[in-house]
Order: C-alpha cells, then structure tokens, then sequence
C-alpha cells in the first residue's frame, strides 16, 4: 500500500486511521531492536506524559482554587529564523551610563550592546527556567534571569543572549524553508489566558495570567459560590495591591526593614512590600485569616478602633443623595444651634455644608444622630447641652453608616497592574443591600472616575 | 466514544511543528542508530505522530471543555457532552418552539366559515402560520359543539368575525408577528372574506438553545443558591424550579446609582432591586377586564377607564390594544401606573413610598383610559374589553422567590422589576455587485435580533458589531452600506425617549430615575428590522 507523501490538515479520518495503521508497522519494520523501539516508545511516553498534564490542567480547572495561571512545557523548541537574530540594544531604563561621551565608557541609548544578541520569542511566552542546545544530553545550559533575560518591547517579546545563539544552536529550517535555528526552552510558561478564559470570563473581566488576577478573580468565585465573606474582600483588595493574606497560625518570625525591599517572614514563607510599604504586622505575632502584611491596603467596617487611620471619609451622591460629594476630615468640629436647628460647621465651603445638610434632613435628623452619638460618649442627652465639638467621622461610622459601608484606602503607588481592574470586582463580592468606598492614598489611577470605566460588569453568568 | 477523532480540521501549524521537533529530537538524543532529523523516518512516522498526538490533543480539550462549565465558553466544544454535562445540573437544551397566536377571521356575511385543519396563511414576508385543527365560524351559540366551534360575532364595521388558533410553520423568533398584522390565505379560499388579522401577537417562537446559551445555564448554577451576593441572586432565580429559561439579571444595590428606591429613605436605606429578562421578547396576551364610562364628551366621545390590577401581567410594560367586541378599538390611550403594596400571604413585600419605584414591578397597578365614538353609554356604564399587554413573564414568581422566608435574609428588602425596554428598529442597506445573489432577509433578522436580545444588559452595542453579524451571511460581492438604529426606551416615570442613531446604540444613562446599562435591555423584534438592497456598478480596480 502506498504511503502519501503528506498527511494534509483537513484529511478524512479513515484516511487518518489507514496511516497510523501504517505508521505502526513501520515502526517494527525500522526500528527491529528492542532498544531502537524502547527509544522510541520512551520517547512517545514523554509525548503522552506532555499529553496528561494538559489534561490534569483541564480538570484542575473544575476547581476554581487550582486552575493552572500559565501552560507549561517540559521542553518547548524556539525556531528562531536566523534572519530574525540580531544584536541586542540598549534599551532606556537599562544599567547603562547614557550620553554621548567616550564611547568606551558610555553607551548611548539605541546604541548595540558588546556581546549581546536578541531574539523574538512569542507574544504568550510568559518565561521559562533555562535555555538549552538539546533535550537528551545538552552540552550549554543557561538560566533565565541569570544569564539570559525575557524582555518586553510594546508588543513583542525578546529573549537577550549574551552570545551568538548560532554558535551553540542545531540548524534546522523553518517550515517555509528558511534557514533557522532551535534553542530548547526548558519549563516554558505559556500564557494562554488560561484563567481569564475559565472563570476570569465568568467575573467578566479578562486580563492576561498574573498571580494577582488569579488571587483577585478567585475572591470573587468563592463569594459566587461559598456566599459573601469579610474574607473574600480582603483578597480582592490584598490582590490589587499584590499582597497575599495571612494564614490562620501564620507567625512573624522576622521583619526586613533596614533594606530597600520590605519582607515579613513567617514561619510559612516570605512575603515582598513594595517601594514605600511599611508591615503592619510583628515579630512574634500569630496572625488570623486574611490580615494584611503590609500597610498599602486597610478596611475598616467602622466599628470602633477600627477607623483611627480615617482621616477622611468621602461620600460619594449613590450613598448620600446629596448632589454632589461630600468631603468629611477628621477632627473635632464645631457644633452650632441656631433657632433649634443644630448645624455642623466643618468646612468653610457653604455649597458643602448645604450638601451634607440636605443629606441630614434626606435621611435621619442630624440633632437625633448627635444626640445619640453623644448619650454614648458624653452624658449630653440627659443634660440637654450639646458639646461644643463632634467628631464626623467618628458620628458617621458609628451612626449613619452603621457597618453598611465599608471602607477601604489603598496606596496608590503599591497598586498592581491589575489592580485597578480587579477593585471594580468589590461589587461582585459584597452583598447586594451592603456597599464598599474605596478610597487611596495618593492619586487615584489613571480613568478611575470615567463613568465608563467605572461600570463593572452586571450579569456575571449570562 | 467522545476521545474519536473525527478530522484533522483546524490543526495548528505551529503546534504540529512543535511536536514534531520535540519527538524527533527525543528520538535522536536515545540513540537509535540513525539519523531521524530528515529523510522518511521524520516525514512519514515522526510526522504523523505529532500530527495526531495535536489532534488528539486538541480533542481532548473539546471534550475537557464540554465537561466542564467553567472553560466551556472558551472554544470549540462538542454538542453531545454539553448535553450530558448539562443533565448532571438538572438541565436539559430547550428545544425549539413554534410561535403561537390568534387570527382574526372577518366575513361579510352571516354564514357558517369553514377553516380546514392545515390552512397556511402568509404575511407579506413571506412568514407564514399554519393551523393544526379544524375551526369553524358558527352564526348561532347553540350550533357550537366542539371547542373548536367559533361563534361569529357582529363587528363595529358591521362584518362577522371569529378567533382561530395557529402556529408559525418555523421556529424561532421569525415567526413572532404583532397583533394587526394582516394574512392571505394560501391554500383555501372563503366567501365572502374580508379581510384576515393577527388578532393576538404570535409569540413564543425559538430556535433550539445552543451549546453557548446552555453553557451560560450551566454556569448560572455553580453559585449558592442563596440572596448574598449579585451572582447568588442570578443563580438563585434561574433555578429549574424558578425561572428555568432565565436570561440576564442585574441586581442594584445600596450605594449604586440607580438605587432610588432605598434612597427615597435617607442613607440608611439597603435595598436590592432584581432586574431581570427571562424571554428574548416580551410576551404578549389578552385579559379580559372591565371598561366604565368616566365621562361623555360634548362631541359625543366616550371616555372609558380599564383599572389593571397588580396580577393582570404582573410588571406589564405596554398596553397595546383596548378592545369591546361592539365597540372596537379604543383610541387616545393613556396609561397611568400606581401602586399596590398591601400584603400578601406569606411575603414580606418590599418598602415602596414611591409609584415610580413600583413601575415593572408586580405591585405595579396601572389605569387605562381610551376613547370610543359610541352615544349609547352613559357615565358608570361599563362593557367586557380585550386588553392587550405586553410583559417580561415570571416577575411575579421571582418576586415571590426573593420575599419568601426560604431566600430572604432577615429584614430582606427585595423588589423584581422587569428590566427597563429599549426597543430597537434597525434600517440595513446592503449594497451589492449586479452580478451577486441577494440573501435571503430572514436569517440576517433573527441573528441581528438574536444578538441584540442576547446582551444582556450590555448597555451599548456598536455598529460594528451588527455589521459583522450580518456579514456572515452575505455571498461574495455584497456588503453592508449603512445602518441605522431607532431606539425607543420605556422610562419608568411614564415618559418614552426616542433615540434615532447610526454607529452606536446606547440605552439612556439616567441613573436619578434608575435608567442606564444595569437596568435596561435592548429588546429586537426581527419584524421591527428592514432591509434594503442596492445593486451598485463599481469600476474595477486594477
């Protein structure tokens, strides 16, 4: 029977089956020996056990606690046409001295780099752990990170050599016959959305894999499906920051302070801060479900003792229908009775004032709320007199809001890149009849008042 | 067996390649004692192992797909096994469904009308309505034997006329058509036949729910079956036991802006407000209700009033007709909507101090007055009217979901509304090479129509987006002109915006009265889309 030269994509599948008929004999027919078949069998297993991880990884994803964040490959090849190798450049930003002095001294920006080549590697290449010149016995092995780096140039990505990889790479061509080269990528990490497509498509929002949209859309699955937990608003906005939570039991044995990088250690592992993070946590301390290590993310309910950070409560209209915010910092302010009417001076602008006095009246009386406030600090209900100060802060808290709203202030320069887009999500976590303020500390990000940009999606499974 | 391969369609070359490279340099690094990088063992057995091992590969993420609800939507997956997938959740694919509705029969004379078992009747469209029994027009009540027996009843035009049933002769949306419409009959002929209307709207019609729209259930039904969070409140309804066909939900809650309701309270107010889409389109039916004299203008007119109670179409959106079988149609309608929020048994009501907040609610109560020419009533007369509404089904079983003590949280403050209509008529200009085949219309309105009452509450759609849909159908040489889109919004405060546009279609953003993209849906009859083709001569370019 004769063999076609070409299996063509397409093909029936008898015609698939009469070929691996085919292909099986002659497997026996050239490869006689036991050890020429074993090779190749072995080399088949390898193939399958590829095969099997994909499969794991697929049912992995039935569980929204385990799906994998990237597809990984035991050993990928990289085919790289030479035509497409060059040298690498000095890219801004780089550990270089820029200008244009002694050219022996200085690099100029745009200018090659001695000794380097770059090569273009695909857009969903996330990273891998070591390139190599072969799979079975490699001669030259070089470690990502170390001697070899991933880079990102707007949307192409580029693997830097400090060699030229023609001299320890096989030649092969391309599969349009250009002449090419193979590097093996060992452990490569595949990004193919593989979250944003399972249940990142389910929270409606689809962002490529990173450990902290993995931890931000994981919140809002198991609110979905565990219910809405104090809990899961915390790793939301732990994952916006790039902070994991602590573990019950967790224990703080020891705090990096004196270094550029901030880290808590636990007796668990070691957790990073950014740039301008201090630890809220201590050494010695066994920490609870769910607390912050750092200080670039705090929540309050308003319960006592838990606000003393507040130093300023913004009221957004959807809460207050007020027209238009109402900005409260803390402090004491003045409390004045005029005609029995009791006013609140705390800002010298009177559009505010008219805005949160028609806020009071909107909703409960002002003077019932101070009252009330005060029968719990100060004996002033059974004395009839009003203090001369009241806290604001501390009156809405423990007052009008009444743990209906929470509030959270995040530090915006500790945001991720993600961030933003997964703090849209707290919607998603809170129950309905209950609502969240996220505030920060420092400017806002970028589009975070655009009233389009706001809107999170509202039908999460239709 | 679901592992099968069936083809080698849409294999990668890339990903081939990748295997390819990998076993051969598997082989060739254990030694087998020649060279497997080229020659024939590469191109004939190394080859058509990494071809199949990809193929095999991609099958088996179609079926891990199809098992799992949660990559489902992701890719390609295998009809069968969503199926079974689906029945370990209780669920089952819809099938498709025929629309379904009544025709007005009108003859001039008094005298018995036969309508055979099998009658085609057709719109101008081309849509066309078959009957599945045999009716006959009777002049005399005693003659009536059968349920299928109709009594020919004096007109305001001084005709006859008589109700038969029948159902569109395919499924899907394209076979809805509005009450008015008017049919020729295609195989039977009637003396004396004036003419022949639809007398209640042909709705009901569906294609049979696809792999997507199944997976989308399928999902609905992994969060907790509980009011805690807005997903939880979508999966909770969408229950078979509930809503089992339900669409799109949105749940507004305390601190969003269309939160109105709650705020009416001051800032202490934490209601939720369910909006929710459970047909593509709204369903149309007839109730029989009471029509009083109110006042006899000095031109002679009659001005009548029809009270419509909280359970006649719980959440009505529309009153399209006003009929008394001796009167005809009233005109001048005017709707004016209430509220009644007194208790029912068993359900703790949600607060509403306010009729607006109550519109599309099932404590929504409204007041129709309409006029007639008639001087034979006087003020407190009153006659049996046909009132025509058109409503979102199931408002009143989710609202009793959500106030039963078995879902509510304590001190639950839950009200279903049914999700504020956008109604959409698009204009579509194709534009064609003479020598090009011009498509068949109907596909392209019932997948545009499809797509806008698909959204969910997508608050706006682009052009684009219609122009692509549209596209798949058109043969080589064709192609979309322009578009144009009417939109027409029901607003909760009785007002109606009209929008008329061309790239893109917005609903109103009103969040002061509860309008914008969290509450309202765009609902598209294919009947309300036209399309028009030009043959146009275009100099070749060379």
């Amino acid at each position: 029977m004769p063999i076609p030269s070409q299996l063509a994509f397409g093909d029936s599948l008898p015609k698939v089956d009469q070929l691996n008929y085919l292909a099986g004999d002659y497997w026996y027919r050239l490869f006689p020996s036991q050890e020429q078949l074993g090779a190749i069998t072995g080399a088949w297993r390898q193939e399958l056990r590829q095969m099997s991880r994909e499969i794991e990884a697929l049912s992995a994803a039935g569980s929204y606690e385990t799906i994998n964040n990237y597809h990984e490959q035991t050993f990928w090849p990289l085919v790289i046409p030479v035509s497409q190798i060059r040298r690498s450049p000095v890219r801004y930003g780089e550990g270089f001295i820029y200008g244009t002095g002694d050219p022996v001294q200085n690099v100029v920006y745009g200018q090659t780099i001695p000794g380097a080549w770059e090569v273009p590697v695909p857009e969903t290449l996330h990273d891998a752990a070591a390139v190599t010149d072969r799979i079975v016995q490699p001669s030259r092995f070089f470690t990502v990170g170390m001697e070899l780096f991933f880079y990102q140039e707007r949307r192409q990505r580029w693997l830097q050599i400090p060699f030229d990889p023609r001299d320890i790479a096989e030649e092969t061509t391309t599969a349009d016959g250009h002449p090419a080269i193979i590097l093996w990528l060992y452990m490569a990490r595949f990004d193919r959305r593989d979250a944003a497509r399972s249940y990142g498509s389910l929270v409606g929002l689809n962002l490529p894999s990173s450990d902290e949209y993995l931890q931000g859309v994981r919140a809002v699955l198991s609110s979905y499906v565990r219910g809405s937990s104090e809990y899961d608003l915390r790793r939301l906005l732990a994952a916006a920051v790039s902070q994991p939570l602590a573990e019950r039991g967790e224990t703080v044995v020891h705090l990096l302070l004196d270094t550029a990088v901030k880290a808590v250690v636990t007796d668990r592992r070691t957790i990073y801060g950014k740039a301008g993070d201090a630890p809220v946590v201590a050494v010695g301390e066994q920490l609870h479900d769910g607390d912050f290590f750092f200080d670039s993310v705090k929540l309050t309910d308003g319960r006592a003792g838990t606000y003393a950070w507040l130093d300023m409560l913004l009221i957004p209209p959807r809460i207050s229908g007020a027209a238009q915010d109402i900005e409260i910092a803390a402090g004491d302010w003045p409390v004045v009775e005029i005609d029995g009417n009791v006013q609140v001076t705390f800002s010298a602008d009177p559009d505010m004032n008219t805005a949160f006095a028609t806020w009071m009246n909107a909703g409960r009386g002002l003077r019932y709320e101070i009252l009330h406030y005060l029968s719990d600090n100060v004996d002033a209900e059974l004395t009839g007199q009003l203090p001369p100060k009241v806290d604001l802060i501390a009156l809405l808290a423990d007052r009008l809001l009444q743990r209906s709203v929470s509030v959270s202030r995040l530090r915006a320069s500790s945001l991720s890149d993600d961030g933003r887009h997964l703090l849209r999500l707290v919607r998603e976590v809170i129950p309905p009849w209950l609502t969240h303020l996220i505030q920060f500390e420092g400017a806002q990000p970028l589009g975070w008042d655009d009233p389009d940009a706001c809107r999170p999606p509202v039908s999460l499974f239709f | 067996m679901p592992i099968d391969l069936q083809n080698l369609d849409g294999l990668g070359e890339t990903a081939v390649q990748a295997r390819l490279l990998r076993l051969t340099e598997l082989v060739d690094g254990l030694g087998v004692g020649s060279s497997v990088k080229r020659g024939f063992i590469r191109d004939h057995v190394l080859r058509l192992h990494a071809i199949l091992g990809e193929a095999y590969s991609q099958r088996l993420d179609i079926v891990g797909r199809s098992l799992n609800p949660l990559i489902a939507s992701s890719g390609e997956v295998d009809t069968d096994i969503v199926g079974l997938t689906a029945a370990t959740y209780g669920l089952s694919r819809q099938d498709a469904s025929f629309a379904a509705g009544t025709i007005r029969i009108e003859v001039s004379d008094d005298q018995s009308v036969i309508i055979p078992s099998g009658t085609v009747l057709a719109a101008t469209d081309n849509r066309s309505y078959r009957t599945s029994q045999s009716f006959i027009g009777r002049t005399l009540a005693a003659e009536i034997q059968t349920n299928t027996d109709r009594q020919l009843v004096r007109n305001a035009d001084g005709n006859y006329e008589f109700l038969i049933e029948a159902t569109a002769t395919l499924a899907g949306l394209s076979g809805n058509l509005v009450a008015g419409t008017e049919l020729q009959l295609t195989s039977i002929n009637i003396r004396s036949l004036v003419r022949i209307t639809v007398a209640t709207e042909f709705t009901g019609g569906r294609l049979e729910e696809t792999d997507s729209q199944l997976i989308s259930r399928i999902r609905g039904q992994l969060p907790a079956k509980t009011l805690s969070t807005r997903a939880s409140i979508a999966a909770t309804l969408s229950q078979v036991s509930i809503l089992p066909g339900l669409l799109a939900v949105s749940s507004i809650g305390y601190g969003d802006e269309e939160m109105v309701r709650s705020r009416r309270r001051g800032a202490d107010g934490r209601g939720v407000d369910v909006y929710l889409r459970t047909q593509p389109l709204a369903e149309t039916t007839q109730f029989l209700l009471k029509a009083e004299v109110t006042e006899v203008r000095s031109d002679g007119h009659l001005v009548w009033s029809v009270a419509i109670g909280r359970d006649v179409a719980p959440g009505f959106y529309r009153v399209l007709s006003v009929r008394a079988a001796e009167l005809g149609d009233f005109t001048d309608l005017v709707v004016t909507r209430g509220r009644d929020t007194s208790p029912i048994e068993g359900e703790l009501s949600p607060l509403i101090t306010d009729n607006v907040d109550a519109v599309f609610s099932r404590y929504q109560t409204a007041t129709v007055t309409g006029v007639t020419a008639s001087r034979e009533y006087i003020v407190g007369n009153t006659v049996n009217v046909n009132v025509t509404l058109s409503y979102m089904p199931g408002v009143q079983t989710a609202q009793q979901t959500v106030n039963s003590r078995r879902y509510r949280f304590v001190g639950g403050d839950t009200l279903v509304r049914a999700a504020i209509p956008t109604y959409v008529s698009v204009g579509i200009d194709i534009h064609a090479k003479p020598s090009a085949a011009l498509p068949d219309p109907q596909p392209i309105k019932d997948a545009v129509a499809a797509m806008f009452n698909e959204s969910g509450f997508a608050g706006r759609l682009h052009g684009s987006r219609v122009a692509s849909t549209i596209h798949r159908f058109l043969p080589a040489g064709a192609d979309v002109g322009s578009l144009s889109f009417v939109l027409e919004t029901l607003l909760p405060n009785g007002e109606i915006k009209r929008v008329r546009t061309k790239d893109h279609i917005d609903v109103p953003n009103l969040p002061n009265i509860a309008v914008s993209s969290r509450t309202s849906i765009f609902l598209c009859d294919p009947a309300a889309i036209s399309i028009a083709a030009y043959a146009e001569t275009l100099p070749e370019l060379i």
